[in-house]
């Protein structure tokens, strides 16, 4: 079962990456550049959109929520999964990282082209100023 | 006591918001339990346990659920406004009895 959350986490985890790295056009630099993304800096990434978005109106902004929500809480289950064994984990758990997990795949390939989605992509990997 | 960027939290109206979540969703939830702490990423954060009645816990409906229950905790506990990371997990009564986890009841 925690191998199951923290297989959900990664998913998402490289979907980003991968999807992020593509709009790098030297193709031989992007393995470089996916070892760039830092967990952290991403979970505070998708924190925000989160907070923004939860209670938007429009599709493509509810879409990202679905994803940058996902990413976030499953990123802090994985890492209880593999780090505190003390931690009891219901089917339930599992069902629902595998679900969300899904749906945040989903949710990225409705509108991974869109501005907002490609906005995301950079703030997962550059600080913005304030 | 819990101080986030935001300042100190009103654990009172945190509690106040949960107990009236818990009211509002009472057909399909048992009970909601949190605790504060700091999460993976050393931020303040709260952990809410939510225990859903065994008739609500088929995954297509669970899904759905998850996702109102979670908005609305946000929204009522005001987690957002105070700077506080929220997270969220959900097990039946069922599930409950068989793992028998003190946190949960």
């Amino acid at each position: 079962m925690r191998r199951a959350i923290s297989t959900a986490y990664y998913a998402i985890f490289h979907l980003l990456i991968e999807d992020a790295c593509c709009n790098w056009t030297r193709a031989e630099q992007r393995s470089k550049l996916a070892r760039m993304f830092d967990h952290g800096r991403m979970a505070e990434a998708s924190r925000v959109r989160a907070k923004e978005f939860k209670s938007a109106t429009g599709s493509a902004e509810l879409l990202l929520y679905t994803v940058a929500d996902a990413f976030w809480q499953l990123q802090e289950q994985r890492h209880a999964a593999d780090y505190d064994l003390s931690n009891t984990l219901s089917t339930a758990d599992v069902e629902l990282a595998i679900n969300q997990a899904t749906g945040a795949f989903r949710s990225w390939n409705a509108i991974r082209t869109e501005q907002i989605a490609q906005d995301y992509l950079f703030a997962l990997l550059f600080r913005e100023r304030a | 006591m819990i101080f986030t960027a935001a300042g100190r939290v009103n654990e009172a109206e945190i509690e106040s918001a949960v107990r009236k979540v818990e009211k509002d969703f009472e057909p399909e939830v048992d009970r909601i339990r949190y605790s504060f702490g700091e999460d993976h990423l050393d931020a303040p954060a709260v952990f809410f346990r939510i225990v859903v009645r065994d008739e609500a816990r088929p995954i297509t409906h669970l899904m759905d659920l998850a996702q109102r229950i979670s908005i609305t905790l946000m929204n009522e506990a005001r987690t957002d406004e105070n700077d506080l990371h929220a997270y969220f997990r959900y097990r039946s009564v069922s599930e409950q009895q068989q793992l028998r986890d003190p946190a949960w009841d």
